[in-house]
């Protein structure tokens, strides 16, 4: 029996190890730790052996490598650090803002990062790094924040979230309750990705969206086959603004600019939802200016 | 010409084997489903009809589709999903931190449903991490659930299970068997049960063995059909009374993808492939239910247009029997072809039986017994990787790559 799970131990461990040889090593030394002396690589076709089913949710946020190493101290205490790499800055936002709680002890480190004890999990740029500790018995806190300090300067230091999450107006949103939807924005198969925030405007919970398209074509592909499914198209498509009744959603309120589509679900105001599709029009108008695209 | 003798040699193979038993396997009809006019009856529900199916021992009775939340990004997604007709919903804590448990507790609460739904969760500690006392097992185990039970904004889930189970060690960890019996015993878990994603014969073999468990949550889909240890292992667990409930069941993720060229990538769009390899799963009445990780209304519909008929169209079964989507979803068929395009005559169908048992479905034993098997001058040492392999599947599998890996476990 021995002998059998010697050998599923060591035949599991062979999909970690493969690319161990290449990995880059930003795991920074930490006083009083020792730190494995190899690292575990995962690559998008084994990271389910990792974390099993929920893998799918990374690799549909386009998940390229997790590096995972542990640390331990005399008094066994245990520190797993997980870097996540993912294609884009958007993508490794995706994935962390679809973990990250909207209340908390919010860290600024690289792009953003929260201390949750026994955890903290930070972003920078397209890399999610998440921390976990285990069974430290003083000063957790500080240890952890030290720590995820001197990776994120291995790993480049400060940077900013999205620069997209701007042009939500800022009366009336839930901070940090922003999100990066990597596919079937809505729950539509057709819409592709799209940001939202969670909003309270006037008792009311409500949400903004932006869906950044390839171009305006993609966008009219998109909006066609949104009003296709609410049966109400307008026999000339053009940009603008527009009302649709979703089956799913209800009532949304759409404008159409350039490669952008901007939304308000569940804001019955009609004054109110004037102003905000009007301010969060400024907004990306803004941005589309300043990059000039 | 060669090629069109086998061709013609298969074609006549598969004309005389699909109409008998290779068809009981090729649509998961049992001996018993072709037999029996009760059974048939059973699965031409009328169309209006949500069938439904017991779950065991546990008497809970619930449709054959559910929801697999575990993807799901949009709260009306869940909303959804109840109001058609689903009232299973599967989260775990592992999933989103916690967030996926969040969204079931908060639409079941706002569709005040509670009572209407069975709610299935997991408690996971990461593998690497499972080298750890009982005790500690016991007490990292209860206090998930109970954080579970708090997002979920619920006193009880309906199935608890222990999540990701591979082996037979932590399946009977004693630590994790009284933190889940206590759980039960206090009402916070109607049932007990474990999740599994390899490994899977052996330990619901051990939990038929054991009976600790209510129910267990496994792997099961067109990929696994020719695994008659694993399908015996199934029927044997529903006849003890362990409700089953099949997860990965429409063969979509992306191990089960990655080899495949973009040809044959156009099999996993479009509804035919959801619906067609669901329906394979569900005509084995051993299983209770399936949980598709659907992510858009679109896919829901189609998941749950299942659980109103298992009969399969004509174009359904036309492409269940079309090699080239047999192939695509991922196993070798042992069709021997490979064998003469290698230079150095390696038995290249029992190299990729052997990648197949080590890395799909973790057993190594079987694995171990395939390499063994294969004689002298033709096993994996005589593989010489030239550069780029010459050895040619035509059916697409990859076999350098599934040989390199072999050897990267055979090292």
């Amino acid at each position: 029996m021995k002998l059998h799970f010697y050998f599923l131990f060591n035949v599991m461990l062979f999909f970690t190890q493969v690319f161990l040889s290449t990995a880059q090593d930003v795991l920074p030394e930490m006083d009083g730790w020792k730190k494995s002396e190899q690292v575990q690589i995962y690559k998008p076709a084994t990271l389910y052996e990792y974390i099993n089913g929920a893998a799918e949710l990374y690799l549909s946020y386009n998940f390229q490598e997790l590096q995972v190493g542990e640390y331990q101290n005399e008094k066994n205490a245990s520190i797993i650090v997980e870097v996540y790499r993912h294609q884009t800055t958007n993508d490794a936002f995706g994935i962390y803002s679809q973990e990250r709680p909207t209340e908390g002890q919010f860290l600024n480190i690289g792009a953003q990062g929260y201390l949750d004890p026994p955890i903290l999990n930070f972003l920078r740029k397209n890399i999610y790094v998440k921390i976990s500790s285990y069974d430290i018995a003083e000063n957790a806190e500080a240890i952890l924040k030290s720590y995820a300090e001197k990776l994120a300067a291995n790993l480049g230091g400060k940077s900013s979230l999205p620069i997209i999450l701007q042009c939500f107006p800022e009366p009336g949103k839930i901070q940090n309750s922003e999100k990066f939807i990597t596919r079937s924005f809505l729950g539509h198969g057709f819409l592709h990705s799209g940001f939202i925030a969670d909003y309270v405007v006037d008792k009311e919970k409500i949400q903004l969206f932006i869906i950044e398209a390839a171009d305006s074509s993609d966008c009219r592909e998109m909006l066609s086959q949104y009003f296709q499914l609410c049966r109400n198209a307008p026999s000339d498509l053009k940009e603008g603004r527009f009302n649709i009744s979703d089956p799913y959603h209800g009532e949304i309120s759409l404008v159409w600019k350039g490669k952008y589509i901007l939304g308000i679900l569940n804001l019955k105001n009609k004054r109110l939802s004037t102003l905000y599709i009007e301010e969060i029009t400024r907004l990306i108008t803004k941005q589309i200016n300043t990059k000039g695209s | 010409m060669a090629n069109n003798t086998n061709d013609f040699s298969r074609r006549k193979f598969l004309a005389t084997t699909v109409s008998g038993l290779s068809a009981m396997a090729l649509f998961g009809l049992s001996n018993q489903t072709l037999s029996s006019p009760d059974q048939e009856r059973k699965n031409q529900v009328s169309e209006k009809k949500i069938i439904y199916r017991t779950l065991g021992k546990t008497g809970i009775s619930m449709p054959i589709v559910n929801m697999g939340v575990m993807n799901a990004l949009d709260p009306a997604l869940v909303k959804r999903s109840y109001e058609i007709g689903v009232r299973h919903f599967d989260t775990a804590a592992w999933y989103m931190r916690g967030k996926n448990e969040e969204m079931v507790g908060n639409v079941i609460k706002e569709l005040k449903a509670r009572d209407k739904v069975i709610i299935g969760t997991k408690i996971y500690i990461p593998h690497e991490q499972r080298n750890i006392s009982a005790a500690e097992a016991k007490e990292r185990y209860l206090k998930i659930a109970h954080e579970s039970l708090k997002r979920l904004q619920t006193d009880y889930v309906d199935i608890l299970y222990s999540h990701s189970i591979n082996n037979i060690e932590w399946l009977n960890n004693p630590g994790i068997v009284e933190a889940l019996q206590k759980l039960k015993k206090e009402g916070k878990a109607r049932f007990i049960g474990f999740s599994t994603h390899s490994n899977m014969t052996a330990c619901i073999n051990e939990a038929i063995r054991t009976c600790v468990c209510d129910v267990i949550l496994t792997v099961f889909n067109y990929a696994l059909g020719e695994y008659p240890d694993y399908i015996n292992a199934l029927k044997n667990a529903a006849a003890k009374g362990i409700g089953l409930i099949a997860m990965k069941t429409q063969c979509s993720q992306y191990w089960y993808r990655q080899e495949l060229p973009e040809t044959m990538q156009k099999f996993y769009q479009g509804k035919i492939l959801h619906t067609a390899v669901l329906k394979w799963v569900l005509r084995h009445d051993f299983i209770t239910t399936a949980v598709p990780g659907y992510t858009n209304f679109q896919q829901m519909e189609e998941d749950f247009s299942v659980a109103y008929n298992l009969e399969y169209t004509e174009q359904e079964k036309k492409f269940l029997q079309d090699r080239n989507v047999k192939m695509s979803l991922g196993y070798c068929h042992q069709c021997q072809r490979c064998v003469p395009t290698c230079p150095k005559g390696v038995d290249i169908p029992t190299l990729m039986r052997t990648h197949m048992y080590a890395t799909c479905y973790g057993n190594f034993y079987q694995a171990q017994d395939a390499i063994e098997s294969i004689p002298d001058k033709k096993g994996l040492n005589q593989c010489t990787t030239c550069g780029s392999c010459q050895a040619k599947c035509s059916n697409q599998i990859n076999i350098s790559k599934r040989i390199d890996e072999l050897k990267l476990i055979y090292a």
